[in-house]
């Protein structure tokens, strides 16, 4: 048998991606929803270039606003709310999403920790397990509302038992927001990982989403999330000073 | 030139490649790998795999292989002669690489912390050097390994094939936090022994970004995932028994596309083949 024969198992355990996605009618208004579209499509072509994460990842897309909070099936066969949020990342073929309605970031959070926890529960009875932490990353451009559309700050239970599930190494939980999201919701929710954009680069959101599961890959599996997101602090400065001295040398095209 | 007994009739190929979750951000790779005589006409086969949480973890993997080196020099002089000095010997072996790993740490901890810092104190810890530890000493028969942490080892016997004689620890949606030779509590995961097995053809030390790729998983009645070598392992030790096979061909295969796609993880293999 030749060396380029020699026989290779694929990967076993999984990695969990969750993307909490804002679609409310602020989205449409501003047209930050048609840029989203675009940057996911574009991520998902950039995510064919990592065979490990290829073979090991499932994405799952949590969307609240237009049709209040639902798993949109992230391989673009199902429509409305899917049944089996998450597929394998090979199979990630995003589908288009519209915009209506107020912000309920906080059901839609709590929706996407009750998915993680029926998919983790599914692995786990197949014998399947985690190749690192599952992640959680909210996007979004505005702040959580109630049924009425008024601004809530229930926000800040659903904080406190995401501070749980970090402590006990059982996730993940990123908040990347845009143009008019609010510092202090997406900092509450993430203390040590949240980010805020001026404009509606969403490209750039799922750059962020991307240097956060390399981040996560690169630690040990046992690492206290604190680490992790300091990795991931650091890993992003780096990747901006990187991007800056190529946009001097006219080395990035960021179409 | 010093040589050992499995000198004679075996060939022995090692390689170790970053992982491409470490390779795309830069960080290097944070295994480590170290073989040669020990004593008189012994051998050591070892492997580390440094923490990535931690900053010094490569320098961890490299203090840990060469503390299995001069643990092997102190215990092993001269071959023990039965199998009952080879059991004693395996104990010493165990607890001769946790003294030496400490003391090289300590060593390299003093000159970190008398470096001066902004704060005025310079807090390194004995923790970022995580690291694990597989290692194994070799007199054919005779095999004394010693073991903290998710390396595995797998042992080929003609007849019989490959079988997974040291397995990590698996489970790993639920498993205990990794334990590493900084561990408070390494002493209860420290594992050694004794190989003793005319029949072996073929070792493979592996650390845990092999696992994917290497080893089969099966779900037992109980619930449990158990590992085992595949039959096809075997193919590995024919693979590099063949002459004219050159050694940095393993350094290739770990960084193929299929390993790869197997692991984000660095991937460090010592081999050795009987010819």
């Amino acid at each position: 048998m030749t060396i380029d024969a020699l026989p290779v198992r694929q990967s076993r355990n999984r990695t969990l991606i969750t993307l909490v996605l804002d679609t409310s009618s602020s989205m449409r208004q501003t047209g930050a929803i048609d840029e989203l579209n675009d940057a996911l499509r574009k991520w998902c072509e950039e995510l064919r270039g990592n065979d490990a994460l290829q073979m090991s990842g499932e994405i799952a897309m949590i969307t609240f606003g237009k049709d209040h909070v639902q798993a949109v099936d992230p391989s673009g066969r199902v429509s409305g709310n899917t049944p089996r949020p998450y597929v394998p990342l090979r199979d990630f073929d995003p589908p288009t999403l519209e915009s209506d309605g107020v912000t309920p970031m906080v059901e839609a959070i709590q929706y996407a920790l009750d998915v993680l926890s029926v998919r983790r529960n599914e692995l786990s009875a197949e014998g399947v397990g985690l190749a690192y932490r599952p992640m959680i990353h909210l996007i979004t451009d505005g702040v959580p509302t109630d049924p009425y559309g008024n601004r809530t700050d229930r926000w800040r239970d659903v904080a406190a038992m995401l501070r749980q599930h970090e402590a006990g190494k059982h996730l993940l939980f990123f908040a990347l927001g845009v143009r008019g999201a609010d510092q202090a919701v997406l900092s509450g929710l993430a203390p040590k990982a949240w980010f805020l954009l001026e404009d509606t680069d969403f490209s750039k959101v799922l750059r962020l989403v991307s240097t956060s599961i390399g981040s996560a890959q690169a630690e040990s599996r046992d690492a206290p999330a604190d680490v992790i997101y300091d990795h991931f602090q650091r890993d992003n400065r780096k990747q901006d000073e990187m991007r800056r001295w190529l946009e001097r040398e006219g080395a990035v095209d960021d179409g | 030139m010093v040589s050992s007994r499995l000198d004679s009739g075996w060939r022995v190929i090692s390689a170790s490649v970053a992982g491409p979750n470490h390779a795309s951000v830069g960080v290097e790779n944070q295994d480590s790998m170290r073989t040669g005589v020990v004593g008189k006409g012994l051998h050591l086969l070892a492997i580390a795999d440094g923490a990535g949480s931690q900053p010094r973890a490569a320098h961890g993997s490299r203090l840990s292989v060469d503390a299995a080196r001069d643990a092997a020099d102190r215990v092993f002089p001269v071959a023990p002669r039965t199998l009952a000095e080879w059991r004693a010997a395996s104990h010493r072996f165990a607890a001769a690489c946790l003294a030496h790993f400490d003391d090289l740490v300590d060593r390299a901890l003093t000159p970190l912390r008398a470096r001066p810092t902004a704060t005025g104190a310079n807090m390194a810890a004995r923790a970022e050097f995580a690291t694990t530890l597989l290692a194994l000493v070799a007199d054919p028969p005779f095999y004394a390994y010693v073991c903290v942490g998710d390396g595995f080892l797998v042992m080929e016997r003609v007849p019989g094939g490959s079988h997974l004689v040291l397995p990590p620890p698996s489970g790993r949606d639920t498993a205990s936090e990794t334990v590493f030779m900084t561990s408070p509590g390494r002493e209860r995961d420290l594992r050694y022994g004794v190989v003793v097995d005319t029949a072996v053809c073929g070792i493979a030390l592996c650390t845990d970004g092999l696992i994917d790729g290497l080893l089969d998983a099966t779900r037992a009645s109980d619930g449990r995932t158990h590992l085992r070598a595949p039959e096809d392992f075997d193919a590995y030790f024919a693979a590099f028994r063949a002459p004219g096979v050159d050694g940095s061909e393993l350094s290739r295969k770990l960084q193929s596309r299929e390993f790869a796609a197997s692991s984000g993880d660095d991937k460090t293999m010592v081999l050795a083949v009987r010819k």
